[in-house]
C-alpha cells in the first residue's frame, strides 16, 4: 500500500532532508547563492521521482498506482521508441501484472452471428499485419497547458512510435459476421476501478473506422511480446487516433447495434475536446466530442533545453514530426524565435502513422541565448499554432514548441 | 625539528580555506542539483532491462511522497489513497481552493469516494495546504 508513512521511502526522505541541512549549512557559510538559501524555505516543487518499474527503465512517475509513467527524452533519438521506455498510462489501479495464457482469451459477440473465443495462439495463427505508428496520450504535455489544468501531469514524454504485429481488426469482425445493425465496437482489457463504483475503462469505436484495415488487434511491439504495463497480451492499436482508444490487455470486443450507441463513461464523460479549437476558464464551451485523431506535433530533440553550445561550429538539430495519419510533408526550424524559416531534411519514411526524423544543421552566429523552434506541415497542409490552444482537459497540445540553448 | 615558518603556516591556512570552500561549493552545486531538476535516470538506466516473466505476479513499485503536516492529513492520507497514489494528487499544480473543492467533489460525485459529508470541506483544507495557492 502506498501510505504516506511507508518505512523504506520515510528512510530515503532523510537522506534528501540530509542533503537539505547541508545545503543549508553552506548557504549560512555564505557561500550558496541567495537564490539556493531562497529554495530551502519553499516548499517542495512538484515532486518527480524516476522508479524501474519491471520491464522497464527508470522513468518519471506521474503517478504510481494506476502506473502512469514518462518516457526519458533520450529515447526519442530514436525513430522507434525501445519497449523498455515507452510510456506508461493505466487509469485504474487494478491493473493486470500476470496472465495465464492457458486460460486467457478475446472474445469477440454482441451484434455479430458467430461469436468468438481465441487464444493467443489462435491469434497468432490468422494473418498477422505490421504499422509503424505512433502512440500518443491525450494529455501529453499537460503540464504546460497555462492555466494549469488537473490530470496527469505530463511533460512531453507520454508518446512513443513503435512497430506493432497483430491481426486487423477487421479480419476478427469479419470472421465473427456483423449483423446488419452493428454501429459501434467497444474494447475492454483487464483492468478494473478499486471500487465498483468506478467506471470501467471501456472505448468505442463506430464500425465503418474499426473496419479500416490499419486498426490491429497486436501482440507484438517492435518484435516481441508486448511489456506487461504496456498491456500484454494484446492491445488495440488505432494508427493516427490518441492513445486513449489504444485499449491495453484487451480480452473483450462487444459489438453495438443502432438502438445501444454505448454511453460509457470514458467515451460520454472524459476525453472529450470542446468543438471549437480554444476554449477558456472563464468561457467554457457548451458543446464537447469525444477526442479523435491526433494533431500535427513536432518537437526538437537534440539539443536539448538549456544546453550550452559552442559558438562558430555548425550544431546538428534532430527531432521528430507526426500527425494522425495524413503523413509529414515539411519541417522547418526557426533560431529567431520564430521570425525566420528554414527547411529542415527529412529522414526515413516509416509511414503515414510513424514518427517521421527531422535533421538541420544551424551555425550559430553569435554568444547568447537562442530560441531554437520547430514546426511541422502534414500532407493535408495542416501546421501547428504558435499560440497555445487551451481547453479544460489538457488535451491536444500542438503548439510550435520552443527550446532555448545558450552559444558560449 | 625547525618551526614552520608563518609562510608555511600561511599556506597550510590557504590548503584548509580552499578545500573548505570546495567542500562547500560541490555541496551547493550537489544539493542544488537535486532540488532544482527533476531527477534524472541514474546512467545504469542504459543496461539491459529484463522483461519479467508474465505468467508470474510481479510487485509494482511505489515511492509515496512525504505529506506535509497540516489539518486533515489523516482523512486526506485515509480517502484519497483508495483508487489511486497519492502521487496523483501530489504532482498537481497548485490550485485555488475552489478548484479543489471541484476535483474532490468530483471524486466523491463521479467515482463514488466513500467520504463522510464533512470530509469533503476537511479534505479541501488539506489540499490547500498541500497544493494551494489563493485565487
Ligand atoms: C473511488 C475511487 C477514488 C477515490 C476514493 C479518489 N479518487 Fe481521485 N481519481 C479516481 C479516478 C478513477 C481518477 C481518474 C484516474 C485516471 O484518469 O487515470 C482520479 C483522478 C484524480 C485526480 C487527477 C485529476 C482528474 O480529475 O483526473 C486527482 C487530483 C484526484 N483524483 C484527487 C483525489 C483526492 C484529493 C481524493 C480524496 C478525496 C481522491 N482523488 C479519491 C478515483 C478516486
Amino acid at each position: 500500500m502506498d501510505q504516506p508513512d511507508d518505512r523504506p521511502d520515510f528512510r530515503i526522505r532523510l537522506t534528501r532532508r540530509q542533503w537539505l541541512r547541508w545545503g543549508t549549512v553552506a548557504g549560512i557559510a555564505g557561500i550558496a547563492s541567495k537564490g539556493c538559501s531562497r529554495r530551502i524555505e519553499e516548499a517542495p516543487a512538484e515532486v518527480e521521482p524516476y522508479l524501474r518499474f519491471p520491464g522497464k527503465v527508470a522513468m518519471r512517475v506521474i503517478s504510481d498506482r494506476a502506473p502512469c509513467l514518462e518516457t526519458p527524452w533520450r529515447y526519442y533519438r530514436e525513430d522507434l521508441t525501445p519497449n523498455e521506455a515507452f510510456f506508461v498510462r493505466w487509469h485504474l489501479q487494478a491493473i493486470p501484472t500476470a496472465v495465464d495464457l492457458r486460460t486467457w482469451r478475446l472474445r469477440v459477440g454482441g451484434h455479430v452471428n458467430k461469436p468468438l473465443e481465441l487464444s493467443l495462439d489462435d491469434l497468432k495463427k490468422m494473418k498477422a499485419t505490421s504499422i509503424v505508428a505512433v502512440n500518443q496520450c491525450s494529455g501529453n504535455s499537460r503540464s504546460y497547458f497555462e492555466p494549469r489544468v488537473p490530470g496527469g501531469q505530463w511533460g512531453h514524454g507520454a508518446m512513443g512510435n513503435a512497430r506493432w504485429t497483430g491481426v486487423p481488426l477487421c479480419d476478427l469482425l469479419k470472421r465473427a459476421d456483423l449483423k446488419a445493425k452493428a454501429k459501434q465496437v467497444t474494447f475492454d482489457g483487464l483492468d478494473e476501478g478499486p471500487l465498483p463504483s468506478v467506471p470501467d475503462f471501456i472505448k468505442a469505436l463506430d464500425v465503418p473506422h474499426a473496419l479500416q484495415p490499419e486498426v490491429l488487434v497486436a501482440y507484438e511491439m517492435n518484435g516481441k511480446p508486448l511489456p506487461m504495463l504496456n498491456g500484454f497480451p494484446v492491445r488495440l492499436v488505432v494508427p493516427g487516433y490518441f492513445a486513449t482508444y489504444w485499449v491495453k490487455a484487451l480480452t473483450t470486443i462487444n459489438v453495438l447495434d443502432l438502438d445501444h450507441p454505448f454511453d460509457g463513461f470514458w467515451m460520454q464523460k472524459a476525453y472529450l475536446l470542446p468543438d471549437k479549437a480554444n476554449e477558456s476558464p472563464h468561457a467554457l464551451s457548451k458543446n464537447v466530442a469525444p477526442i479523435g485523431r491526433m494533431v500535427v506535433r513536432s518537437f526538437l530533440v537534440r539539443p536539448e533545453a538549456d544546453e550550452r553550445l559552442p559558438l562558430g561550429k555548425p550544431v546538428a538539430l534532430d527531432g521528430i514530426a507526426f500527425d494522425g495519419g495524413e503523413g509529414i510533408k515539411q519541417v522547418q526550424f526557426s533560431a529567431d524565435g520564430g521570425s525566420s524559416w528554414s527547411d529542415a531534411k527529412l529522414g526515413d519514411d516509416l509511414g503515414k502513422f510513424s514518427f517521421r526524423r527531422w535533421r538541420a544543421e544551424w551555425t550559430p552566429p553569435q554568444r547568447g541565448s537562442y530560441a531554437l523552434q520547430v514546426r511541422a506541415v502534414n500532407g493535408a497542409g495542416q501546421t501547428q499554432p504558435t499560440e497555445p490552444i487551451w481547453n479544460r482537459g489538457g488535451y491536444a497540445q500542438n503548439v510550435v514548441e520552443t527550446v532555448r540553448v545558450h552559444v558560449v | 625539528m625547525a618551526e614552520a615558518s608563518p609562510i608555511q603556516h600561511r599556506t597550510r591556512r590557504g590548503v584548509l580555506v580552499w578545500t573548505l570552500l570546495a567542500v562547500a561549493v560541490t555541496t551547493a552545486i550537489a544539493f542544488d542539483a537535486l532540488r532544482d531538476r527533476p531527477r534524472l535516470p541514474p546512467p545504469e538506466t542504459e543496461a539491459p532491462v529484463e522483461m519479467p516473466p508474465t505468467d508470474r505476479a510481479f510487485v509494482l513499485p511505489s515511492d509515496p511522497p512525504d505529506l506535509p503536516l497540516g489539518p486533515h492529513r489523516e482523512e486526506f492520507a485515509v480517502s484519497c489513497t483508495i483508487c489511486h497514489s497519492t502521487r496523483l494528487v501530489a504532482n498537481q499544480p497548485h490550485f485555488p481552493q475552489k478548484k479543489w473543492a471541484e476535483i474532490v467533489h468530483k471524486m466523491v460525485a463521479v467515482y463514488g469516494a466513500p467520504l463522510a459529508p464533512d470530509d469533503e470541506s476537511r479534505i479541501v483544507e488539506y489540499l490547500m495546504t498541500m497544493r494551494g495557492r489563493p485565487e
